[in-house]
């Protein structure tokens, strides 16, 4: 594989520091208001270290990972994610994928986070169908 | 297992089926500004688009079923799966339900836990399927 191709093949990084203000503002979006995401003494008693980031805004940026790379190209046809690790507030979450699967117009992607420590805390996939696959093929 | 632990366990199992109420819900465009200001997305070129990921807000998160209280003591997040069916756009009207599909239990590192699996399905006015949302949410 060409030097091109493999950086067409691959999503991001996109890496993201949520602060205190990005957990109460995606709470505030989403309505998801569990203490764990706010509330230090409440995550404490639940033998977290800090805040803890929402599994579904992490999933969130995965998904502007994705849309970010299909924009204008295609459309999102699933996306899901594992949650295999905590990630903090005021720690780096870096967003990444690639693409390992073409078949016709639907690419498959593979998606993780990873923290500051280089571990993988969310494991995740998607399905793009592209508006016209001959002419993205190495797109 | 204590015998507490096992009628918590008991309880949840008897709850597989359970409803929450249905919602109703509107793609609003001050909604879709803070959303996407709070995940950091980009500005876009189309003003009705809407992230993947939005339906997230239409959630009952944590989940409000009422035997899962009596399990452990808090939620986590195991895993989500978005399946999309149609596009949507600022202004739709979503109808949705989350439904309790099963629960199975585990031995972690931490101790027992409780893997709970939620269905929601987001349709339109007419029934049509939009998005289906799966979760596997944890309580230990």
């Amino acid at each position: 594989m060409s030097a091109d191709a493999a950086a067409a093949d691959a999503l991001g990084p996109l890496t993201l520091v949520p602060t205190l203000r990005t957990l109460v503002q995606y709470a505030g979006a989403s309505g998801d208001f569990y203490e764990m995401h706010y509330d230090v003494p409440f995550a404490a008693e639940l033998g977290h270290p800090d805040l803890a980031v929402h599994g579904l805004l992490k999933t969130a940026w995965l998904g502007r990972l994705v849309e970010e790379w299909a924009a204008g190209r295609g459309r999102v046809v699933s996306l899901e994610a594992s949650y295999r690790g905590m990630d903090f507030r005021d720690r780096p979450c870096r967003c990444e994928g690639r693409v390992v699967r073409r078949d016709g117009d639907l690419v498959e992607l593979e998606l993780w986070t990873s923290d500051d420590d280089g571990h993988r805390t969310t494991l995740g996939a998607a399905v793009v169908a592209l508006h016209d696959a001959a002419a993205t093929a190495t797109a | 297992m204590t015998t507490v632990e096992r009628s918590a366990l008991a309880a949840l199992e008897d709850a597989v089926g359970w409803s929450a109420p249905e919602r109703r819900d509107v793609i609003e465009e001050r909604h879709l500004r803070f959303f996407r200001e709070a995940i950091g997305a980009e500005p876009t070129d189309d003003p009705s688009a809407v992230p993947a990921t939005l339906c997230a807000c239409f959630l009952d998160e944590p989940p409000r079923l009422p035997a899962a209280s009596g399990y452990g003591a808090g939620w986590l997040n195991g895993g989500d799966r978005f399946e999309y069916h149609a596009s949507l756009r600022l202004g739709d009207e979503l109808f949705s339900a989350q439904r309790f599909t099963g629960v199975t239990e585990k031995q972690g590192r931490g101790g027992r836990m409780a893997i709970l699996t939620f269905c929601t399905e987001f349709r339109r006015a007419d029934g049509e399927l939009a998005v289906r949302h799966v979760g596997t949410r944890i309580r230990r």
